[in-house]
């Protein structure tokens, strides 16, 4: 195995288990994301990567295993040995802790992009009216969007919507990343405008999960590329191992597919 | 070029299709309406001077006011926050309360106003001596079993005199209208696509500041069109207490004068005139609502999932969605 970031572990997923029903979605895996560290999971539809990111923000609560973010167990806790179920209160808490982008954008409609933008700080954080505006039109500078601060959703398109959602997750100062197909939803023309952004905060040392089908940004960005199948990790390592040398037959016709020219 | 082309005019002067059948439809409608509108100046039977003479007796104005407008108002007031209340019972994961909220919708969409209003006003006979008393329910049996005899009672209120005042008609117009609130309510609060409350849950927002903040505000553009309709039937309903009977309405007392003068038809077309001015305003009010609410949403370029579905629900101007706006 390669060499790997030796930093504080932001994300600790052991045996994790989901199932929807009689659907088993995940059947035990085992997932480790450090400080400081881009990780893309790659996988085929179906292949429970996109249930492994909601499950890590609590979209979706836990059939087995534990997840750890922060050295706290999240959903719930370990008193005498017993787990008792978080408070919606303690839940709350936990996820402002992870930001997260969700595949069709989900920004608020009634709310321009700036107030996107200030809302969580203002309720979540409880910040000054002043400051949250502050931040939010840095944020906007960042993503690029500074002329379009008084605009609605409805008025910008999927790429430009896509860079306010990441902005607002950013406004929330969170540990940690999570992208849930960020690109999926856009017209080809818009995609790269958004993974440049997410290209820069992977350079300024944002943590960050990404699912995503983009393999030249897996390629380019990743740290450590985790494939997926059947519910189930079939191989991990840096993306030179994974995406050019693949060890395993199914991330080879996986990759083949995508890949294909 | 030696052949000139013709010259082709820059714009096109042709002869329309002809729609007999319109203008024969055209010509029906204008002779009837002529009809009708001379009858309102040479028919007897529109006594004029006396249908404004009865609009502008004090007691009617006063019946307008307070058992028309007012009643209208705090029903719905009270009509949407329990709607409100039965909604969210009705999404509650806990069976009962589900259940409880169902078998209320049920009971109130089921029952006509003027039977429910004649029950009310009738209620009396449901408590000893027609007295409600106030206190801790169960009161002797709880006390019994301490070893006391004895009650805990505040005090009491007379039923009869209760159930035909004004509280009365608000309790019976505003039970009613819930049923039909919270259906409203909640297909408003389901027309909020899932994604809103998941991006709201993911700022580490509450529930209910999700609920309040996020859902709330878009579903008030699902929620205030039929709301507009209920609070515009609700205030025709008024014209229905008279079956608790409540004499300090409009309608009861437009009826008095008429039954008193035997002049029937000019009361009510006083109460007509009433009643279509008065739907005109509410009409204005809750198209300029409508647009408050709609915010965002006009010249929209890209709309999302949850956008366009709630956006075509609204679309109608009764959506069918709603049963309970068809009373």
């Amino acid at each position: 195995m390669a060499e790997r970031s030796e930093s504080e572990v932001i994300v600790k997923a052991r045996n994790v288990h989901k199932s929807f029903g009689d659907l088993e979605v995940l059947k035990g895996v085992d997932l480790t994301v450090h400080h400081g560290e881009v990780v893309v999971l790659l996988g085929p539809s179906g292949s429970g990567k996109t249930t492994l990111l909601r499950l890590i923000n609590q979209m979706e609560t836990l059939t087995g295993g534990r997840i750890w973010v922060d050295d706290e167990l999240i959903g719930y806790e370990e008193r005498g040995g017993r787990l008792y179920v978080r408070t919606d209160k303690d839940i709350a808490r936990q996820r402002s802790y992870v930001g997260m982008v969700f595949q069709r954008f989900n920004l608020f409609p009634h709310k321009t992009a700036l107030e996107n933008i200030t809302e969580g700080q203002l309720v979540v954080t409880k910040k000054s009216k002043a400051d949250a505006i502050f931040r939010a039109r840095d944020l906007l500078q960042q993503v690029g969007l500074s002329e379009k601060e008084s605009a609605y959703p409805a008025q910008l398109s999927g790429g430009q919507q896509q860079r306010v959602a990441i902005a607002r997750a950013l406004a929330m100062d969170p540990d940690l990343m999570l992208f849930d197909e960020p690109t999926s939803a856009l017209d080809p023309e818009l995609v790269g405008e958004v993974l440049t952004v997410m290209k820069t905060l992977a350079s300024e040392g944002v943590t960050m999960i990404v699912v995503t089908h983009e393999m030249s940004f897996a390629r380019e960005v990743a740290d450590w590329v985790v494939f997926m199948d059947g519910g189930v990790i079939v191989e991990e390592g840096p993306p030179a191992e994974v995406i050019d040398n693949p060890k395993e037959e199914r991330t080879r016709t996986f990759l083949r597919r995508v890949l294909k020219p | 070029m030696s052949l000139t082309e013709p010259e082709v005019p820059g714009t096109i002067d042709a002869v329309p299709v002809r729609h007999p059948g319109r203008v024969v439809a055209v010509i029906i409608t204008l002779v009837v309406t002529a009809m009708l509108v001379h009858q309102l100046f040479v028919n007897p039977a529109f006594d004029w001077p006396f249908t404004f003479e009865a609009m502008t007796q004090q007691p009617v104005i006063d019946g307008y006011i307070k058992g028309t407008l007012l009643v209208t108002v705090a029903a719905m007031v009270f009509g949407v926050l329990l709607g409100i209340l039965l909604a969210v019972m009705r999404m509650s994961p806990n069976f009962v309360l589900r259940w409880i909220a169902g078998v209320y919708i049920w009971f109130f969409r089921g029952m006509p106003r003027y039977v429910l209003l004649a029950i009310l006003g009738g209620a009396g006979a449901f408590f000893a001596g027609g007295l409600i008393v106030i206190g801790v329910p169960y009161d002797e049996q709880i006390l019994s079993l301490l070893g006391i005899h004895g009650t805990l009672r505040i005090g009491t209120i007379d039923a009869n005199v209760l159930f035909s005042s004004y509280a009365g008609a608000v309790l019976g117009l505003g039970l009613s209208e819930a049923a039909y609130m919270a259906e409203i309510a909640r297909s408003g609060i389901l027309s909020v696509d899932k994604g809103q409350t998941e991006a709201a849950l993911a700022l580490g927002m509450s529930r209910s500041q999700t609920m309040r903040r996020i859902v709330l505000p878009q579903a008030m553009r699902v929620i205030v069109p039929p709301t507009g309709n209920e609070t515009i039937a609700m205030f025709k309903d008024t014209s229905l207490l008279s079956a608790l009977p409540l004499a300090g309405e409009m309608y009861f007392q437009l009826h008095s004068i008429g039954t008193a003068y035997y002049k029937l038809v000019p009361v009510l077309i006083a109460a007509t005139i009433y009643y279509l001015a008065t739907a005109t305003v509410m009409g204005i009010g809750q198209s300029w609502l409508e647009r408050h609410f709609g915010r965002g949403y006009a010249n929209g370029t890209t709309p999302t999932r949850g956008q366009a579905k709630a956006a075509s629900a609204t679309s109608g101007e009764t959506p069918l969605m709603f049963p309970g706006s068809d009373h």
